[in-house]
């Protein structure tokens, strides 16, 4: 299943090698938190035609409950955006390709997520919803307890999320999987936390 | 405080921390009156089926469910009900406490004392599934 890799706008990844996924990494001093700049995650259907790269798909709620328009809830600082750009970079090479669904960060100007939608850890961009692997590649909820669920795929995503240096903490209850901290509600989705 | 109180010289400074150690029990009291009756609540509440932490869809006939999100002097007082052996760090947000028992849990703001409460339903079933995640 070849995915395409969404769009960053220009310049994000010029930023500090570091701060895109370097070994090692550290916070970028150069990027601002303040909620006036963040950014909307690049979807994939805002790609052009052609456009060559594998990466993530979206998925989700947006703020107003409609199902498959989760890009309302998809915002952060350009920080967090540059970290999916990373993961998604390095999933994307041959055998080892995985492609991920990232679904709720934000909402814009981190507008209350937790009282309306019950969501709670969204409100400062640095939170990112991600589904575990699915064997078949399918854009679809799975638990680490379904048959479909892929260990050795959601294992490279943590790594790649961890490699990035950006990481505080990963929520996910799969006892296989190294590099994740178990916390309630998270049999299907982990919860990346980034740092501030 | 306990030093204080006995290291008290006359009747007047007793009476004055007397009455500082009353305040609060009446103060409780009161209150404990006023939850005594029904009152109205204010939050929000939402249908819907598949996962909080997925994909929100729309109710149907096979999967209905519905969570609750208490707010304002409710979601205090049932916040301050639950005993503190309930409380937990909240993994969610650094800036919050929880309180949870079960699928119910109560989150209460470090600085701004803001609380809220969360619960819901798997409306076929009728069991109790929570109303938060992060």
């Amino acid at each position: 299943m070849a995915g395409k890799l969404p769009r960053i706008p220009d310049g994000w990844l010029d930023a500090p090698a570091d701060a895109a996924g370097g070994e090692n990494a550290t916070t970028p001093s150069a990027l601002s938190t303040s909620k006036e700049d963040w950014v909307q995650l690049p979807q994939p259907d805002d790609l052009e035609a052609g456009e060559p790269g594998a990466g993530y798909y979206t998925y989700g709620t947006d703020k107003s409950g409609k199902p498959g328009t989760t890009a309302n809830a998809q915002w952060g600082p350009p920080k967090t955006m540059q970290v999916i750009g990373a993961v998604a970079g390095k999933l994307a090479n041959g055998d080892q390709y995985t492609p991920f669904g990232v679904g709720n960060i934000s909402l814009q100007n981190g507008a209350d997520f937790s009282g309306r939608y019950g969501h709670k850890g969204h409100n400062d961009g640095l939170g990112i919803d991600v589904r575990p692997a699915r064997t078949d590649g399918a854009q679809a909820p799975v638990t680490y307890t379904d048959p479909a669920y892929d260990p050795a795929a959601t294992q490279r995503m943590v790594n790649a999320f961890r490699s990035t240096g950006q990481v505080s903490n990963i929520y996910f209850n799969d006892p296989r999987i190294s590099g994740v901290q178990p916390w309630r509600d998270h049999d299907n989705h982990l919860h990346v936390k980034l740092k501030p | 405080m306990f030093r204080a109180t006995t290291s008290l010289r006359t009747p007047v400074a007793a009476l004055i921390v007397a009455a500082c150690w009353s305040g609060p029990v009446v103060s409780q009291d009161t209150a404990r009156q006023q939850d005594f009756g029904p009152s109205k609540l204010s939050g929000f509440y939402s249908f819907y089926s598949g996962a909080l932490g997925d994909e929100l869809l729309q109710p149907n006939n096979k999967e209905s469910k519905v969570r609750f999100t208490v707010t304002g002097r409710a979601a205090a007082r049932m916040f301050d009900y639950m005993s503190s052996g309930a409380t937990m760090k909240d993994f969610c947000e650094d800036n919050e406490i929880a309180r949870s028992r079960d699928h119910l849990m109560c989150t209460r703001n470090k600085s701004t004392l803001k609380t809220e409460c969360y619960f819901g339903f798997d409306l076929h079933s009728g069991k109790s599934i929570g109303g938060v995640v992060c």
